[in-house]
């Protein structure tokens, strides 16, 4: 199970029934939920000396205002370095796109693509893979 | 008229007269020749060592005056030919052989002097001068020959008058062809607006055809040098020609251009103004050459063109986008929903309820299958796919094997003929056509046989590869549904799995392709489809 789990996303049902996916499932312990890449790069930076606030997985989407998927992505690269704990970035979208997955994977920064409508099973293995990755606490 | 000197002496019994005169017979050739010559000059006039004719010899007057008459005659006729002569040079310049003529003249006129005086001397005996006479006439007479003989050639030359009538007729039909054709060009130019024009580096002066002036709407001959001609060109395209020129004049290169001008009426034309420069011998540019061409008709129509295409561009891509962004966002809430319709506990509705919730889930479930299928179509419609270099039966036994579990079930047989190896068709195009239509196959089987399939594919007349595809299955009405069959959503049998997407799905891939798809087909009588490709698409 995770500590920390962020969403960033701007579709507000979505969101709700990732809740309630994620609290049924059991994969975190805490969600924190953004709007939009904006509040989500405000968050990480005014947290990032503290290891215990920062999410261990963040689950992003790519369309959303003020600063999108992408935009968040370059913001974090910019950040990643001050970061003491390695953080694992999930994308979500309902776009099938090749160019869309190629763009994700190709940033150095995105571990996995999932497609929405998100699967529970897909979920967890991404959990598990994190967890794997993190190593035992 | 007998002169003293003479006598007339008969010797009886001889029959010849003979002519004697007062001094002694003496040879003259008894003295040394200078002596001779000294003697001959210094007596040319003389008469006293012969008789006049008439007392040499026996001359009847009829005889005597016959010859005297006779030479008279000669000397007039041989005096008024060279004053025939004499009168055709001086008036004709150009007659040939001038100075020939003048020695027919002169010889002419001495052999009459000649006989003039073989006549005097039956009175006045000046046989010296008469043999002096005579020697000229020989030396001229010789020259004669010498100089015609040196002429002969070029005589022959000369032609004749029908010779010269006839080639005057022939240059007049010429002038006539060539009129005529200059007509038909200057007319032919006129209709096509081009104009020809010539430019003088030299002078800097310019000429124009005749259809310049029309195509400029003023007289072309004004049109003198580049000043003038710069006058019809507006701003920027005034640069362009003063560029081009001076370039040509220096460096000798052609150009061709598309330039608008403003005509002495102040009309805006487009035209094609292009130039040829000519070298002399040392490399120079000597001529400019070129053509001015009225192509307003034509420019406006491109350019009228290049709009439209530019605008349905851009409304295309405007739409491309529009299409993504509305099925991106449909997508989102369709799979909300089928998300939310999973988290509802079912148990807790009523029984009207729960029948209601479950037609929504159906519903729902359509509207992810219909968004997913609209989304393929998106993709396919957008994307031109690479082909790849593609086995044929490789592929084939690839979708077979996918569909091994059906064909096992439904105990499919399926025939492979393939005359051709290979094409050049994108992997998954190629896959999906095959998985649709040998489904397809399988799914419309008549009832209580087994799908029998046959594939084949080989090269048509024009040198197309076709990739055929026939069954013995239960067949379309095609004078029902001809123009429906690849339609989105139209299915034609009561079939749970009758999606009516599928062909529609292929037919959209092969002419993406540039390829296209034939069905050929009668009830109860199986189904043909026909597939030929494209592969310079």
């Amino acid at each position: 199970m995770l500590e920390i789990l962020c969403v960033v996303d701007d579709d507000k049902i979505f969101t709700y029934l990732l809740k309630r996916i994620i609290e049924k499932a059991k994969i975190a312990r805490e969600i924190i939920f953004f709007e939009n890449g904006r509040d989500a790069i405000d968050y990480l930076n005014s947290h990032k000396e503290d290891a215990l606030k920062l999410p261990q997985l963040i689950l992003l989407d790519i369309n959303m205002p003020i600063l999108d998927g992408w935009q968040f992505l370059n913001e974090y690269g910019k950040l990643k370095p001050d970061v003491p704990r390695p953080i694992s970035i999930c994308m979500m979208s309902s776009s099938s796109e090749m160019e869309d997955y190629n763009r994700a994977m190709g940033s150095g920064h995105v571990m996995d693509y999932l497609q929405k409508p998100v699967q529970i099973p897909s979920l967890k293995e991404v959990t598990e893979r994190v967890l794997s990755f993190l190593g035992p606490k | 008229m007998t002169p003293e000197t003479a006598q007339h002496l008969a010797i009886s019994d001889d029959r010849i007269t003979l002519c004697r005169t007062g001094s002694a017979t003496m040879k003259a050739s008894q003295d040394g020749l200078p002596e001779q010559i000294a003697e001959f000059f210094r007596g040319i006039f003389s008469q006293s060592e012969w008789p006049a004719r008439w007392y040499c010899g026996s001359w009847s007057d009829f005889h005597g005056w016959l010859y005297i008459v006779s030479d008279i005659v000669i000397w007039a006729a041989y005096f008024l030919i060279p004053i025939f002569l004499i009168r055709f040079v001086r008036s004709r310049k150009d007659f040939p052989f001038p100075k020939t003529i003048w020695l027919f003249i002169a010889f002419i006129a001495f052999c009459g002097a000649t006989h003039l005086i073989d006549a005097l001397i039956f009175w006045i005996p000046v046989y010296r001068f008469s043999a002096l006479i005579r020697f000229a006439t020989a030396v001229i007479s010789m020259t004669t020959v010498y100089y015609l003989f040196k002429i002969f050639p070029n005589v022959l030359l000369l032609r004749s008058v029908s010779d010269l009538q006839r080639e005057i007729d022939e240059r007049t039909a010429v002038e006539e062809k060539l009129a005529e054709s200059e007509f038909l060009l200057s007319a032919a130019s006129n209709v096509g607006k081009l104009g020809g024009w010539e430019y003088d580096p030299a002078t800097g002066q310019f000429r124009w055809t005749a259809t310049c002036g029309n195509i400029l709407e003023t007289n072309e001959e004004r049109i003198q040098n580049e000043t003038d001609l710069l006058r019809f060109f507006p701003e920027p395209y005034q640069l362009i020609v003063r560029a081009a020129l001076r370039e040509s004049i220096d460096t000798g290169s052609s150009w061709d251009h598309e330039l608008q001008i403003t005509t002495a009426t102040g009309a805006r034309k487009w035209v094609r103004f292009s130039a040829t420069p000519s070298l002399n011998a040392s490399g120079q540019v000597n001529k400019i050459r070129g053509i001015i061409m009225d192509i307003d008709r034509y420019k406006t129509l491109e350019l009228k063109l290049i709009k439209s295409i530019d605008q349905m561009a851009q409304k295309n891509s405007q739409l491309q986008s529009f299409t993504h962004i509305l099925s991106h966002n449909l997508r989102n809430h369709s799979s909300n929903i089928a998300l939310l319709a999973d988290f509802v506990d079912e148990s807790t509705l009523t029984k009207d309820n729960e029948e209601l919730f479950q037609k929504i889930k159906t519903v729902s479930r359509h509207l992810n299958g219909t968004l997913d299928d609209l989304s393929q179509v998106i993709k396919i419609r957008d994307n031109h796919l690479e082909g790849e270099k593609l086995n044929i039966r490789e592929v084939t036994e690839q979708v077979l094997g996918v569909l091994d579990e059906n064909l096992h079930t439904s105990q499919a047989e399926i025939g492979m003929d393939f005359m051709e190896e290979e094409i050049v068709f994108p992997r998954i195009y190629l896959e999906s056509i095959l998985m649709n239509l040998i489904s397809n196959g399988i799914k419309y089987k008549k009832d209580n046989q087994h799908p029998v399939i046959q594939l084949r594919f080989y090269r048509n007349e024009k040198g197309l590869k076709v990739l055929e595809y026939s069954d013995h299955g239960k067949g379309i009405d095609l004078s029902l549904h001809a123009d429906k069959i690849f339609g989105l959503y139209k299915t034609f049998h009561k079939h749970e799995d009758a999606h009516g997407v599928g062909l529609f799905l292929i037919k959209n891939q092969i002419e993406a392709q540039g390829g296209n798809i034939q069905v050929f087909s009668k009830v109860e009588a199986g189904i043909t489809f026909k597939i030929t490709f494209n592969e310079n698409a």
